[in-house]
């Protein structure tokens, strides 16, 4: 497309603006383009003089050289600083982001032993004191348990006779029959006399 | 009768000459690059400073200037990406990150511009121009205020002609859009 083609295309488009004068709002100080002439030269001599001024300051031969240098050097150094502790040395890829899940992993099962093992420890604790009360309880009841016979085969039976005479009662009576033989019975009976019997029964019967 | 840009290079080149060779540039350009730059930044003390500095980047880089492009659009391309970035650091000194904000700003430096003639019309078209991004309000500037060819501003701003036909057409459509619908 031409570029009258084009001019007329949008001056088409847009008719407002195409109606509007091109005239230029903007206006400046008076005389300024002169001003600004001088102003320029001004500035053209003090960049001048001040290029100048960097040149009549000596420099070593071949400083910018060395400069460079020196700064590509002190830039490695730094470089090297801030990845010194891989130097020498190279990884795997992706290490550090595998190592953080491998340390992370160990820490839960590390967790989940501990917790296990914790249990267990409670389990068996448990289990020993258990035994250990069974045991307690049947040592304490063998002790304390009083086998009435074995007790009296130790004690003679005139000792015993003595005491029934001294502390028996009316209802010791029945008793005392029941577990007489018939052998003792006729030893009793050949032993006392009659006359005792009696009145050992009108004594106590009272 | 203006000196060609060739003589201007020439000049330049010899030391005995140098300093006639930028008297000739300086008269040759800096009127259209000051309009450039001032109607970018639109403030007359901002468009003298970045007019210097221009100026004397061009005097301290013309020994090295190719002339494979031509001079008027080496010294425009600097100037224009010194008004870019003056209107960066506008923004980062404004904290503001948004072209409508920078818009706002411009707008205000509009409206309490002393050197400002322009009738009711001609600042709507301004405060139009305002709402536009920055480079697109570059493309229509040198294509609407300078009449520079697309190729130029191609040259200029390293963007293809296409771009800039759409980008500008794009612009055009806007500002009848603002010119039509502003009070």
């Amino acid at each position: 497309m031409k570029s009258h083609d084009l001019d007329r295309e949008w001056k088409k488009d847009a008719p407002t603006l195409a109606g509007m004068q091109r005239h230029n709002p903007f206006t400046v100080p008076l005389a300024y383009f002169e001003s600004l002439s001088k102003k320029m030269h001004s500035n053209k001599i003090i960049e001048s003089a001040r290029f100048k001024n960097e040149q009549e300051f000596p420099i070593p031969g071949n400083y910018f050289n060395e400069l460079s240098h020196c700064i590509e050097s002190k830039i490695a150094l730094e470089n090297i600083i801030e990845i010194q502790p891989s130097i020498g040395f190279s990884l795997p890829k992706d290490y550090f982001y595998e190592l953080s899940h491998k340390i992370e992993g160990k820490i839960k099962l590390q967790t989940e032993l501990k917790k296990k093992k914790t249990l267990a420890f409670w389990i068996s604790y448990s289990a020993a004191a258990c035994i250990t009360m069974i045991i307690g309880s049947v040592i304490y009841f063998n002790i304390n348990t009083h086998d009435i016979n074995r007790d009296l085969s130790n004690i003679s039976d005139q000792e015993i006779i003595n005491y029934l005479k001294i502390y028996s009662t009316v209802g010791d009576n029945q008793y005392i029959i029941d577990n007489l033989s018939a052998d003792g019975l006729q030893q009793v009976s050949n032993d006392i006399d009659l006359e005792d019997i009696e009145q050992y029964i009108n004594n106590t019967m009272l | 009768m203006q000196v060609e840009d060739s003589e201007i290079l020439n000049k330049f080149d010899q030391a005995n000459t140098r300093n006639e060779a930028f008297s000739l540039l300086l008269n040759k350009y800096q009127q259209r690059i000051y309009w450039h730059i001032r109607r970018m930044v639109i403030n007359h003390d901002d468009a003298d400073d970045i007019v210097q500095d221009v100026f004397i980047k061009v005097w301290k880089n013309l020994a090295n200037f190719r002339s494979d492009s031509q001079l008027y659009t080496w010294i425009y391309r600097i100037a224009s990406n010194e008004c870019i970035s003056f209107l960066n650091r506008k923004k980062i000194r404004n904290s503001v990150s948004l072209d409508d904000s920078e818009g706002k700003y411009l707008l205000e430096t509009l409206a309490d511009c002393p050197y400002f003639d322009g009738d009711k019309a001609q600042m709507k078209l301004q405060k139009a121009l305002l709402t536009l991004p920055e480079k697109q309000r570059l493309v229509f500037n040198m294509k609407y205020f300078d009449d520079l060819k697309y190729e130029e501003i191609s040259e200029i701003l390293g963007t293809s002609v296409g771009a800039l036909k759409a980008s500008f057409h794009i612009a055009v459509k806007k500002i009848e859009h603002s010119l039509l619908n502003s009070d």
